[in-house]
C-alpha cells in the first residue's frame, strides 16, 4: 500500500512537471515585444524577440504586442478652410505601440487604438485646416502651399495626447485625400468649363496678333529691302555716268574747240527737223556758192 | 520440432521474427530512435530559389535577413523558421483612389484631375520589409499618394496636363523615397509614372477645344510665315533685279562714252591731218542732213529783221 502510494506521487508530480514544463519558456517573434507579467504585475524589462525564461503559469505570463510600423487610414472628413470654404481632407497615420506598458494598460487592442487615434486626428486636423485659407493648401505657386504644416501640425497635437496617455507614437501623419466636397463638383467643372473657353479664345487672339505682327514685319523688311535696292542702283547708275564723262572730258581736252564744232553739228541737227523753217539771208555763208561768188 | 510440422510457414517466420526481436531488444530500441533523429533531422535542409532570398528567424527572432540561394540547413522543430521572398523582382503598385482605379486630385488653381499611377519597387533589406512594418505595401501606397496630392496642389491644371509630368514624376519619387527611409522599410522605388493625367469627363470637351484653339493659333502663326517668306523671296529677287538693271545700264552709258571718244579721236585724228578738208566735210554732211528735212526760206539782204511770221504755214 505505502508503495503504491510513493509511486502515485511520484507519478503525479511527473505529470504536472510535463503540463508546466513548456509555460517556462516562451518566445518573442521578430515582430513583436513582450511584457511579462507576475501576478498581473509587470516585472523588468521588456523581452525583445527570441527565446526567454519565466516562472510557469499560473504565476508568469506574457502579453504579447506588435512593435511594427502600423498604418492607418482615415476616412474623409469635411472641414472649413479660415476662409470658410468647405473641402474634404483625408489622412493616414503612421504609428506603433511606443511605451507597451502604458499601451497594454490603457488600450490593449489596435482596433481599440485606432478608435482613439481617430478622434484625435479628426479633432486636430480640423483645427489645423481651420487655420489656413483655402489659398494656402492649393496654390499655383509650390512655396505657398502649407499642406505639409498642417499635417505636421496636426501630428504634434495628437502626438501630445497620444504617447502620454495611450503609450502611442505617432510616427508620421500625412495627408491622403483632399477634395472639393460632391455637391460642389458640378459648379466647380462649370467654372472649369468657362475658364477653358477663355483660354481657349485667349489662344485664337493671340495667334491672330502674332500672325499679323509677322505679316507687318515682313512688309518693313520688303519695303526696306526695295529702298535699298532702288538707293544702289541709283548709286551705280551714277558711278556708270560719272566714269562715262570723265572719259568724254579726258578725250574733248584733247581739242576744246573741235569738240565744240562737233557738238553744234549734233545739236543741230537735233534742233532742227520737219517742223521748222529756216529763215536764211541770202548773204549767209552757206549760200556764197550759190550765188556764184 | 517435429511437432511444428502442421505450422504454415508464413507463422513460423512470424515467430522467428519475434524470437530475433527478443534477443536484440536493445540495439533494436537504439536502431528506432536513430532513425527518427535522422529523419527529423534531415527535414532540416531547405532550398531558396535563384531570385529569391530568405530571412531566417530562430525562437521568433531574426539572425539572418540575406539567405542567399541554394541550399542551406535550419534546425527543425519550430526553432528556426525561414520567410522567403523574391528579392530580384522589381514590384508593381498601382495608386488608386478611395473607391476609383484613379486617383482624384486638386490642381493648384483649384480644378479637378484624375491621376492614374504606377509605381515600381525593389527589396533591399528585406528583414526590414519583412519586419518593419505591419503592411509595407499600403504604407509604400499612401506616401506615394500623399506626395501626388502635394504636387498636384502645387501646380496649376495647364501644367499638371503637359509639362510638368516629368517633373512631378521625379519630385514624388524623390520624396515618397525620403519619408519611406525615415520609416526604415528596406524598400528603393524604381520609379513613379504618370499614367494618365485627365480633366473630369464632363470638362473633357472644353479641355480639347482649348488644344484646338492652340493647334489653330500655330496653324494661322505658321501659314503666315509661310506667306511672308514667299514675299520676302520675291522682294530679294526684285532688289536683285533692279541692281542687275542698273548695272546694266552703267555699263551701257561707259560703252556709249568709250564709243564717243573713240568717233571723236577718229575725228580729232582726221582734222589733225587735214583740219579745212575734215571741218567743211562735217559740216556740208550737217547741212545737208538738216536742210533736208527743214523748210527753207532764202530772204534778201537785211529782210531778216522783218518777218511775218503769220504768213509762214507751219505745216505745207
Amino acid at each position: 500500500m505505502k508503495r503504491i502510494t510513493r509511486n502515485g506521487w511520484l507519478t503525479a508530480a511527473l505529470l504536472l512537471a510535463a503540463v508546466l514544463a513548456p509555460s517556462c519558456w516562451f518566445t518573442i517573434h521578430e515582430t513583436e515585444v513582450g511584457i511579462v507579467t507576475r501576478f498581473g504585475k509587470p516585472r523588468g524589462e521588456l523581452a525583445e524577440p527570441g527565446l526567454h525564461l519565466k516562472l510557469p503559469w499560473p504565476v508568469d505570463r506574457v502579453l504579447r504586442l506588435d512593435r511594427r510600423l502600423l498604418v492607418f487610414d482615415n476616412e474623409p472628413a469635411e472641414m472649413l478652410t479660415r476662409d470658410k470654404r468647405n473641402i474634404l481632407v483625408d489622412s493616414f497615420v503612421v504609428w506603433r505601440i511606443e511605451d507597451p506598458l502604458r499601451f497594454a494598460q490603457t488600450v490593449r487592442t489596435r482596433l481599440e487604438a485606432e478608435a482613439r487615434l481617430l478622434d484625435l486626428v479628426a479633432s486636430g486636423l480640423g483645427a489645423a485646416v481651420g487655420q489656413e485659407p483655402l489659398d494656402r493648401l492649393i496654390n499655383v505657386d509650390p512655396e505657398a502651399v502649407r499642406l505639409r504644416q498642417v499635417a505636421e501640425r496636426t501630428a504634434e497635437s495628437v502626438r501630445e495626447t497620444a504617447l502620454p496617455s495611450f503609450g502611442i507614437g505617432i510616427v508620421d501623419l500625412r495627408l491622403n485625400g483632399f477634395n472639393l466636397p460632391p455637391q460642389n463638383r458640378s459648379s466647380v467643372i462649370e467654372r472649369m468649363r468657362a475658364e477653358r473657353g477663355r483660354i481657349a479664345s485667349a489662344f485664337r487672339s493671340e495667334g491672330e496678333e502674332e500672325a499679323l505682327k509677322i505679316e507687318a514685319e515682313a512688309g518693313k523688311e520688303e519695303d526696306r529691302l526695295m529702298a535699298e535696292a532702288e538707293a544702289r542702283a541709283a548709286a551705280i547708275r551714277g558711278e556708270g555716268e560719272a566714269e562715262a564723262l570723265a572719259l568724254l572730258a579726258e578725250a574733248y581736252a584733247k581739242d576744246p574747240e573741235f569738240y565744240r564744232f562737233l557738238r553744234d553739228l549734233e545739236a543741230y541737227e537735233k534742233i532742227l527737223d520737219d517742223n521748222t523753217t529756216l529763215f536764211l539771208d541770202s548773204d549767209a555763208p552757206l549760200l556764197e556758192t550759190l550765188h556764184g561768188r | 520440432m517435429a511437432g511444428d510440422a502442421g505450422i504454415p510457414a508464413s507463422v513460423r517466420l512470424i515467430w522467428a521474427l519475434r524470437d530475433a526481436l527478443r534477443r536484440h531488444r536493445r540495439r533494436v530500441l537504439w536502431g528506432l530512435a536513430g532513425a527518427v533523429f535522422l529523419a527529423v533531422a534531415f527535414r532540416g535542409f531547405y532550398t531558396i530559389d535563384n531570385g529569391e532570398s530568405g530571412a531566417l528567424l530562430r525562437f521568433g527572432a531574426l539572425v539572418d535577413d540575406a539567405v542567399a540561394p541554394g541550399l542551406h540547413y535550419r534546425l527543425p522543430l519550430g526553432i528556426d523558421e525561414v520567410v522567403e521572398k523574391r528579392t530580384g523582382e522589381v514590384f508593381r503598385m498601382e495608386i488608386a483612389g478611395d473607391w476609383a482605379p484613379r486617383l482624384s486630385l486638386v490642381s493648384g488653381d483649384e480644378n479637378l484631375i484624375a491621376v492614374a499611377s504606377v509605381v515600381q519597387y525593389r527589396i533591399l533589406r528585406l528583414g526590414d520589409r519583412l519586419f518593419a512594418s505591419d503592411d509595407a505595401e499600403a504604407l509604400i501606397h499612401q506616401t506615394v499618394r500623399a506626395e501626388l496630392l502635394e504636387a498636384a496642389a502645387g501646380l496649376g491644371v495647364d501644367d499638371l496636363l503637359t509639362s510638368a509630368k516629368a517633373a512631378v514624376q521625379q519630385r514624388v519619387q524623390l520624396r515618397s523615397q525620403e519619408r519611406l527611409d525615415t520609416y526604415g522599410l528596406g524598400v528603393a522605388l524604381v520609379s513613379v509614372n504618370l499614367q494618365s493625367v485627365d480633366p473630369p469627363p464632363e470638362a473633357e470637351e472644353a479641355f480639347r477645344t482649348v488644344l484646338d484653339a492652340r493647334a489653330d493659333a500655330a496653324r494661322g502663326v505658321s501659314m503666315a510665315r509661310t506667306r511672308t517668306d514667299r514675299r520676302l523671296r520675291l522682294a530679294r529677287g526684285k532688289a536683285a533685279q533692279i541692281l542687275a538693271e542698273a548695272e546694266a545700264a552703267a555699263d551701257r552709258r561707259r560703252q556709249e562714252a568709250r564709243g564717243a571718244v573713240e568717233r571723236f579721236e577718229d575725228l580729232l585724228e582726221q582734222n589733225r591731218r587735214s583740219p579745212d578738208l575734215t571741218r567743211t566735210d562735217l559740216y556740208a554732211r550737217t547741212v545737208q542732213e538738216v536742210f533736208g528735212k527743214t523748210r527753207l526760206v532764202v530772204l534778201p539782204p537785211g529782210e531778216t529783221d522783218h518777218i511775218d511770221l503769220n504768213l509762214v504755214d507751219p505745216k505745207p
